[in-house]
């Protein structure tokens, strides 16, 4: 029986689907308890997962590394006199209330390049690859491996961009360049638009490392390095490409989580709850709701305002709120004995809702449960000790804050629920007014890797 | 009655106005609900849009009105704003008139703007007063037509109106379920008004002063004069003694912006801007001053510049009120817009942002605003492609921010060449003005605007415009924040 393979990992929880002609089967598992490639390896033992035709892979690691600054920024050889554009971009439509900021840039491994190419595609100022020579021993001094290169108007002209690329190869660097691969590559919408194509290519050299050390044992795997022979592994991106293992650019995989949520969605509306991430979908808020980042094109799922692993802090009202500080599973929530700020995955954990959650099991239970209870305490000193009991207050808490959204989960049209955290959240929101527009899937045909199945690509193909 | 909950209801009004770039909700008796700002002017001018529509047109439920007359709630010619009344779910049924409106939703959005060096407002664009845009099911097409077919209208209006309409009309059903959520009946709004007014006047006893008077001469050497005064829950904004300016010209709507603006920069955060923090607010604005403007004044600096300088005058006041509340320093309000017009017809219009003054707290960030995003600084590769200029250099203008303890933030550097023969124009407010320090802290460098013409050197800081040759190079250098602090030894 030939099979197809769907992997979504994500930085807690990994999901995994096999589709045959015949049968279809599907696990989810927690990352803590169970090592990646050991989970694949039972999950197709114990199917009798023998004969596969496809293995397609996607992952929102790459956001977690870039949030949690986990990648190498790479050189960066650039047009000269627009060293500092995509700073000053980044400072001009910056979100200051996050945390991380242009990760992929170190201002010091920034060199200026002596050329320019007009709009037009003609040579104003020729590359002379004579000057370059200095640039090369910095680099080299400096032990830097991986050189990005970003001329203007190289989608018109790629000859310097090619010329230089060839140069930096022979002298040993790895080289990320628009002219590398087609424009479309990088993205669809990055032709005339210098600020996508570099930050693409910037990302893209910043992750690789990150990456490459995470995948290390696929690598080496037999299974893997027989399937990749083969042709059959493939990754799926978020600009829906599938990239064949290895030779991969990870750096796109970034917001390839929500890209499938939106797939699956269809014309209704989605919510993805990880351990870790909060997407939502939601097809009639129009494209003001589409754009993540400025500096890049980004799928129209969003980041939902609540997440997970933010830590909750007092409002001028006096209520909880959740600031924008530490979204992700580092450093994480109490609960998982990451931390020590109180979030909203606390609070479930407190109320009970994550009990039944397939793969999240605690220990020191009772040390873990007073250690929540202190800090609720400390965000709602009145509410927790005298008016309420500490799980009381904790519903409270978290009803508040999925008030916010109230507006979107309410747009006349079905709100499909995924995810590990799916039915916890799902039992939160069941005696609330909004659960009749809430639709949970507990079912496996709303997992994500169900999505990454060929029969199943649909716009992704 | 159930519990009203005034967190829950301010925060589901915000998240679904988040969907909007600017936009307010009122009820057709002028209480303000909720605001979401892009701009400063947006603040006061917003609801005044929506509530001059009502009242010249009364507003049936799903009726839209275009208005972008400055003198009528809007914000300069190039912004437009959009009023829709709409019923509350919760009264459909309830004996109410069928046609009746209960709320007014105004939402703005902006075009191009144009640089004009004008005496009369009717020469800085095409000027639309309130005017019905979908009445009773029809949808005002000739309005449109009529307005496409003015030589100032901004490029691709139609097709914009009617998706910025769509967009409404859309806001307007995803308003719905959060007014049945929480249950906005007359009792708990008139509630949800009253504890934000009564919580607006606890924070007003932070002032420690009761009463401060300020005065600025122009360049032009007319004054600009302003006592603000607390009394018990109320803040008196008083322009007495304003004289009227050539440098700039604001509404009312504009001053009260301006004041609010920087009212709520000491205020905290979460602050909800409604008619019960309204309510203790008073603005006193002699006529035909400078913060009083009348038609035929032109607006556009005025709209994007004054109102900063403004609100940056009025904080200064507000600062000195209250000695524990730091003084942040000075950030530029010049934005140096210009615009460069080819022989073919078309415009390319652009602006800088300066660096933001360093705080108590921390440095000022370079490049940055909080106040003025108009969503510019495209691609270069796209620009090029548009227009016959070539940028030869962007970058951090480097040691323009003003020295401290906390330097101030840098401003920008752009150089462009010119490709074609063209005009250039160019309007700015005070631009010499260096952004001050605060508590020792030094001033940010002032802004600068030149041409380079072969050998020559030729400033352009009055506002004016200039005939460019090809190979001319224009430059503009924004201006640094202010340092906070004395600057360490080292």
């Amino acid at each position: 029986m030939l099979w197809s393979i769907g992997l979504n990992i994500g930085e807690a929880f990994t999901e995994i689907v096999a589709h045959s002609s015949e049968q279809e089967h599907f696990q989810r598992w927690n990352l803590l308890s169970k090592p990646l490639l050991t989970g694949i390896h039972e999950f197709l033992k114990k199917h009798g997962c023998l004969e596969i035709e496809s293995f397609r892979i996607s992952t929102s690691l790459g956001l977690h590394f870039k949030e949690k600054n986990l990648g190498t920024p790479a050189a960066f050889l650039v047009t000269r006199g627009f060293e500092e554009w995509l700073t000053i971009e980044a400072l001009r439509t910056a979100d200051w209330s996050s945390d991380t900021f242009l990760p992929y840039i170190d201002q010091d491994l920034v060199f200026p390049i002596q050329e320019r190419i007009a709009a037009s595609g003609e040579i104003i100022l020729p590359l002379n690859l004579k000057e370059i020579g200095p640039v090369v021993d910095r680099l080299k001094l400096l032990g830097v491996q991986r050189v990005v290169v970003g001329l203007l108007h190289s989608p018109a002209n790629f000859e310097h961009e090619k010329i230089l690329s060839d140069f930096l190869k022979q002298e040993g660097f790895e080289v990320f360049a628009g002219s590398n691969s087609k424009t479309s590559d990088l993205h669809p919408r990055s032709e005339d638009d210098e600020k996508a194509r570099w930050v693409s290519l910037l990302e893209e050299a910043y992750l690789k490392p990150a990456f490459i050390e995470y995948f290390e044992s696929f690598f080496q795997d037999p299974l893997f390095q027989r399937l990749a022979s083969e042709d059959k592994v493939f990754f799926i991106d978020e600009n829906g490409f599938s990239q064949k293992w290895p030779e991969i650019k990870f750096g796109q995989s970034v917001w390839t989580e929500p890209r499938l949520l939106q797939q699956l969605a269809g014309d209704n509306g989605a919510c993805y709850f990880g351990l870790e991430r909060w997407y939502g979908y939601f097809p009639v808020m129009g494209e003001s709701w589409s754009e993540c980042r400025r500096l890049q094109h980004t799928p129209a799922s969003i980041l939902l305002p609540i997440q997970p692993s933010q830590v909750l802090k007092e409002n001028v009202w006096g209520l909880p709120m959740s600031s924008t500080q530490a979204s992700g599973y580092l450093p994480g929530p109490i609960c998982l004995g990451r931390g020590n700020q109180l979030m909203p995955v606390d609070l479930m954990y407190l109320r009970g809702y994550l009990d039944n959650v397939s793969g999240f099991e605690i220990k020191n239970h009772k040390k873990v449960m007073s250690k929540v209870v202190e800090a609720l305490q400390l965000l709602m000193p009145g509410k927790s000790q005298q008016r309420h009991d500490s799980q009381t207050a904790s519903e409270e808490v978290l009803l508040s804050l999925l008030q916010n959204l109230t507006p979107m989960w309410k747009l006349n049209r079905p709100i499909h629920f995924l995810g590990p955290l799916a039915p916890a959240m799902y039992q939160v929101l069941k005696n609330t007014s909004i659960s009749t527009h809430l639709q949970l899937d507990t079912d496996s045909s709303f997992w994500l890797g169900k999505s990454l199945i060929p029969e199943y690509l649909g716009d992704l193909k | 009655m159930k519990d009203f909950d005034f967190s829950k209801f301010k925060m589901g009004i915000h998240n679904t106005l988040i969907c909007n770039s600017a936009c307010s909700i009122s009820t057709d008796e002028n209480q303000l609900l909720a605001l979401r700002n892009k701009t400063i002017v947006d603040i006061g001018t917003l609801p005044q849009a929506a509530w001059l529509s009502h009242q010249y047109l009364n507003l049936g439920d799903g009726d839209l009105v275009l208005l972008n007359d400055p003198y009528s709630g809007n914000s300069h010619l190039h912004s437009m704003t959009i009023v829709v009344g709409f019923k509350s779910p919760l009264k459909v049924g309830r004996g109410q008139k069928s046609n009746s409106t209960n709320y007014l939703l105004s939402h703005r959005f902006w075009f191009k703007p144009r640089v004009f060096l004008t005496e009369s407002i009717e020469e800085e664009g095409v000027r639309i007063p309130p005017t019905p845009l979908y009445h009773q099911g029809q949808f005002n097409q000739q309005l449109l037509d009529g307005v496409a077919a003015h030589p100032l209208c901004p490029p691709g209006f139609a097709e914009r109106v009617q998706s910025e309409a769509k967009k409404v009309q859309s806001n307007v059903q995803s308003l719905g379920p959060v007014f049945e959520h929480f249950d906005l009946s007359d009792a708990n709004l008139r509630a949800y008004l009253r504890s934000s007014k009564k919580r607006f006047q606890s924070l007003l006893e932070q002032f420690q002063s009761r009463e401060i008077q300020l005065e600025h001469q122009f360049t032009d050497d007319t004054m600009l004069k302003l006592r603000i005064a607390v009394t018990s829950g109320c803040i008196t904004f008083d322009f007495s003694g304003t004289e009227s300016s050539n440098s700039i010209a604001l509404t009312d709507g504009a001053t009260l912006s301006a004041c609010l603006h920087s009212l709520l920069q000491i205020l905290p955060e979460e602050t909800p801007i409604n008619s019960g923090l309204l309510q203790g607010i008073n603005v006193i604005t002699p006529t035909n001053s400078t913060v009083s403007a009348k038609y035929p004044k032109p607006v556009f600096l005025g709209f994007t510049e004054g109102v900063q300088w403004l609100s940056h005058f009025v904080h200064h006041g507000l600062s000195q009120l209250n000695p524990e509340q730091p003084l942040s320093a000075e950030s530029s309000t010049t934005q140096g817009s210009f615009e460069i017009q080819f022989q073919s017809g078309s415009v390319f219009f652009e602006n800088i942002l300066s660096g933001l003054g360093a705080t108590q707290e921390s440095p000022g960030i370079s490049g940055h605003t909080w106040e003025n995003r108009l969503d510019l600084n495209p691609c270069i590769e796209k620009v090029e492609k548009m227009y016959p200029i070539r940028y030869q250099s962007i970058s951090i203008r480097e040691r323009s921010g003003g020295q401290g303890l906390f330097g101030g933030g840098d401003g920008i550097a752009k150089y462009i060449e010119i490709l074609q023969p063209s005009i250039l124009k160019w309007r700015s407010f005070e631009p010499s003005v260096r952004p001050q320090g605060a508590d020792g802290g030094q001033a940010g460098a002032a802004f600068e605007f030149y041409l380079v013409r072969g050998e020559q050197k030729i400033p352009l800081l009055e506002n004016s415009e200039f005939k460019l040759g090809v190979g001319d190079k224009i430059a503009l250098l924004s201006s640094g924040g202010g340092g906070y602090g004395k600057p360490s030894s080292s």
